[in-house]
């Protein structure tokens, strides 16, 4: 034992001036709570963040945007840490934190000088059991994320047509539902509601603790303990559920609204995600973003923008890092004169399992992979991508084979993934001017 | 960084924010009674035992021909990051060629010497280099990102772009579309509706009432108005240059001067004359049939080398630029949720410096918020910050600078930065010292003269009741 610590400082010593991300260390503590310590000692300062598995996944019925509000609570105080002092504190030290919510995970993180650790870790473990739920607090707090739903949502047509695209898409599945929570339902939420929520789902054992920056694992192991070990478990966190996908459809909607000015089409497809059934496909349909999706050099931007020139605009997004099933979408924003449904022809054309190449596979790996090594200068980014490993079930392992499996992706597996997602359920949209026909 | 990380970091839209993006000097209010509750001892919270905080330091590099840059080396990193300025921004662009600069940005990375747009686009992708430029105010920028191993063939890549960008006929094509739909969705963005309308109303005729481009000014631009802007303003004269990450001075030097030999000894960049808004206490409405009124405000401020500045910094801090603990952010979110996001700012712009701030609430809401946000203005400026306040604005500001330094890419920023502002190579280090020896007396008189309430000047874009 006694060795084994000596070869591990020493260890530690030797890596530290080219520290890298894909040598993080973790551990994890008798209560549960996995800790990921990632080292980048170019500045004394430290990022903590803490992953809760648990968000808008979670809410329950008829109780949609909890998991959010909980969040929002999260800064309301606890005993020791009254209302309006946690922030305070945290300010007052140079700190600067903040939090999201994912329908996954949420998340709350502080970045500050390395010598105000213990502080942070001291206010983090605190609201992990021992937060105060007080109506005071809660009332004007509900009437903010209210603002927040106007300002996200209400304000923005892209983001309503977006939230019925999910309704049509997801059916009853809790993807189906906005994260912060659909308008009746958020105005309905309690205090009681947030309560419940936070004893059921916030405890170590259902959390990641991801400390990066200016310190070892070594170092970081003692304060760990003091102040997230003595936090019991709750052995009650929720057993992830299955969800059933409704029986597929294909549908379009079709929104006209004052404030759009221009004429978008947007298709979602319901495809594998890196953690669901068929996740083996995930690789591929990263490689398949990338060829369908980069900026000038992807298909989509070659054939509609650079070529055709009917649309303006293009864009490809895989959202692969979803526990449940993940989504591919294409999004287009039209020339004048370019009806959606003329668009939508072409897209339908576009769409080819056969048209990928040989070359355009290899040159899409050879850019994916590319800029893994970024990862190595800014700490804050490498906490947030590798909690977020971690937060779906995953590990350093995943992040240190990604280029390799990546690189493993053959041209069959690209095209069969393409054919799959073409047959899956999916929606169209279109978000149309007010007086268009 | 498109690929893995932005995927996380960019793609993952749907995460929701407690507040606003922090920004980096914003500061800390508390009320008398919270002050109270600090006075306990605070026994709970564990102690922290300060350890100095050395700042990098930043060496001056010059080539024998003359071109200078500010370097901070850092081994750890895998990184170098180059920051470029150059003076003369959307203000310096011709009466009727409003978004020249941002066209002309828009375009620098759309192929270069002997790569059209695509081989241009496969070749920094292929290697990571990140290669961006962009258009502000009064400056326009450069930046490139590269891995040390990249670094000989990253400056030439760079270099190619500063000396040579095709701008070729279909791609200036290509990129004026672009143009043309932000310009036709901005009309339907409540917030953007507001920034054009309070530019409109602030600065009518001057340089500064029309930086945003307008279709027909988009459509005039021609290639020869890029090349000579290109000519003019990108020039060894009128450059700045940060670089951090790891790379010697040793090694930057050569680097240095083959990248920005070749650029025009001279620039030529028109600059229109300073203005001081006068503006009056009202609330200017533009009706949009939106939920959530878009709101803007503000008043002329001060400048980036007054003496007051560092005054005025934590006093904003403590105000309304401090999210979290600032007094807007308890008096209109925090204690009556009349708002997600509410914060102030010091515009810094050269020709017209600014405090402004900005708001968004419900319809039938925003009145009270107005309400609240013109007492606490007065109040402010009557009073000014309280001990306490300032004591935690300073710790805020002084204690946070280090996470300036936290990737290679904000320091190199930084640097140039810290050129463009003429702060002096040193000012890392006399940092903590302007920010400490801002007294009481001077913070409740600069205070005064920062908040202006009778010329507090809303622009509400919306449908708002009562007002």
């Amino acid at each position: 034992m006694r060795l084994l610590a000596i070869l591990f400082v020493l260890l530690l010593q030797t890596t530290t001036l080219h520290a890298s991300v894909f040598e993080a260390e973790t551990f994890t503590l008798s209560n549960g709570l996995q800790v990921v310590v990632i080292e980048n000692h170019r500045a004394p300062i430290v990022t903590q963040m803490i992953w809760y598995k648990v968000g808008a996944i979670n809410d329950p019925l008829g109780k949609s945007g909890i998991a959010h509000v909980l969040e929002h609570m999260m800064f309301k105080g606890t005993a020791a840490v009254p209302n309006g002092e946690f922030s305070q504190i945290i300010a007052r030290n140079g700190g600067s934190e903040n939090a999201f919510t994912g329908n996954d995970y949420t998340a709350y993180h502080q970045s500050i000088a390395r010598d105000r650790l213990e502080l942070v870790m001291f206010l983090e473990s605190d609201r992990m059991k021992n937060l105060r739920f007080l109506q005071k607090d809660f009332d004007p707090e509900l009437e903010v994320v209210k603002e927040e739903r106007l300002m996200r949502i209400e304000n923005n047509p892209a983001a309503l047509l977006n939230e019925r695209k999910n309704v049509f898409l997801w059916g009853d599945h809790p993807y189906g539902r906005p994260i912060i929570g659909t308008k009746k339902e958020l105005s309905a939420l309690t205090l009681n509601d947030a309560k419940q929520f936070y004893q059921t789902h916030y405890a170590p054992d259902n959390a990641i603790l991801v400390v990066a920056g200016d310190i070892t694992a070594e170092e970081l192991k003692p304060l760990a303990e003091k102040y997230y070990g003595k936090i019991p478990p709750s052995r009650t966190a929720a057993e992830k559920k299955q969800y059933t996908l409704p029986y597929p459809v294909r549908s379009r909607i079709e929104m006209r609204h004052p404030q759009v000015r221009l004429h978008s089409l947007q298709r979602t497809y319901i495809v594998p995600s890196y953690l669901s059934e068929k996740k083996e496909q995930s690789f591929a349909y990263s490689v398949l973003e990338e060829i369908l999706g980069s900026y000038q050099l992807g298909k989509m931007y070659k054939h509609f923008v650079s070529d055709k020139k009917t649309a303006r605009i293009t864009n490809v997004s895989y959202l692969g890092f979803m526990l449940d099933r993940g989504t591919f979408t294409l999004t287009l924003t039209a020339r004048e004169n370019k009806s959606l449904s003329e668009l939508e022809k072409e897209l339908d054309l576009f769409l080819s399992p056969q048209s990928v190449t040989q070359k355009d596979v290899d040159k899409a790996k050879k850019r994916l992979v590319a800029d893994l090594e970024y990862l190595n200068d800014n700490p804050e980014t490498a906490a947030n991508l590798i909690g977020r490993f971690y937060a779906l079930g995953m590990t350093i392992e995943d992040l240190k084979n990604w280029p390799s499996n990546i690189e493993k992706v053959s041209l069959a597996d690209v095209q069969n993934a393409y054919k799959d997602m073409l047959t899956a359920p999916s929606v169209t949209t279109y978000l149309m001017p007010e007086n268009t026909p | 960084m498109k690929k893995l990380i932005a995927l996380f970091l960019c793609c993952f839209i749907l995460p929701f924010e407690a507040v606003g993006a922090p920004t980096t000097a914003s500061g800390v209010v508390v009320r008398k009674k919270i002050v109270k509750k600090e006075t306990k001892p605070k026994s709970v919270l564990p102690p922290v035992t300060p350890m100095p905080f050395h700042t990098p330091e930043v060496r001056k590099v010059v080539t024998d021909s003359g071109i200078e840059a500010w370097l901070i080396e850092e081994k750890s990193t895998p990184v170098i990051a180059v920051s470029l300025i150059f003076k003369g921004g959307k203000a310096s662009d011709p009466k009727r060629l409003s978004g020249l600069s941002s066209l002309a940005m828009s375009l620098m990375d759309e192929g270069a010497g002997r790569y059209n747009a695509e081989a241009f686009s496969e070749i920094l992708s292929e290697k990571a280099i990140n290669i961006s430029f962009s258009a502000f105010t009064d400056t326009l920028s450069a930046n490139l990102e590269t891995l040390r191993e990249h670094k000989e063939e990253a400056f030439d890549l760079f270099r190619l772009t500063l000396t040579s960008p095709r701008f070729d006929r279909k791609n200036v094509q290509r990129i004026k579309e672009q143009m043309y739909a932000v310009i036709d969705a901005r009309k339907g963005d409540p917030n953007a509706v507001a920034f054009e309308r309070w530019a409109k109303l602030v600065y009518k005729d001057h340089a500064y009432g029309r930086t945003q481009p307008t279709k027909k000014s988009i459509r005039a631009i021609t290639r020869a108005n890029l090349r000579s802007l290109v000519r003019d303003r990108l020039a060894k004269d009128n450059l700045i240059i940060g670089v951090a990450g790891n790379i010697s001075a040793e090694e930057l030097k050569p680097l240095l001067e083959k990248t920005f030999a070749d650029l025009p000894e001279k620039s030529y960049v028109k600059q229109a004359p300073a203005i001081t808004p006068e503006l009056s206490n009202r609330t200017d409405v533009l009706s949009m049939d939106v939920p959530q009124s878009a709101v803007l405000f503000g008043h002329k401020g001060i400048a980036r080398n007054d003496p007051d500045f560092y005054a005025a910094l934590l006093v904003n801090y403590s105000f309304g630029g401090g999210s979290f603990a600032s007094r807007l952010f308890k008096e209109v979110r925090e204690k009556n949720g009349l708002a997600y996001s509410i914060d102030t700012f010091l515009n810094t712009n050269r020709l017209s410096p600014m405090i402004m701030g900005s708001v968004g609430s419900d319809n039938a809401k925003l009145a009270d918020a107005i309400k609240i946000i013109q007492q606490q203005w007065r109040l402010m400026a009557e009073e000014g910050p309280a001990e306490q306040e300032l004591n935690d604005a300073k710790t805020f500001i002084t204690g946070s600078f280090p996470l300036a330094f936290s990737s290679s890419k904000g320091l190199a920023s930084f640097l140039a930065g810290m050129q463009y502002y003429d702060l002096g190579i040193d000012y890392l280090k006399r940092h903590d010292d302007l920010i400490n020896s801002v007294t009481l007396e001077q913070a409740k008189k600069t205070a005064a003269r920062l908040l202006l309430p009778d010329s507090l000047f809303f622009v509400v874009v919306g449908k708002p009741a009562n007002l």
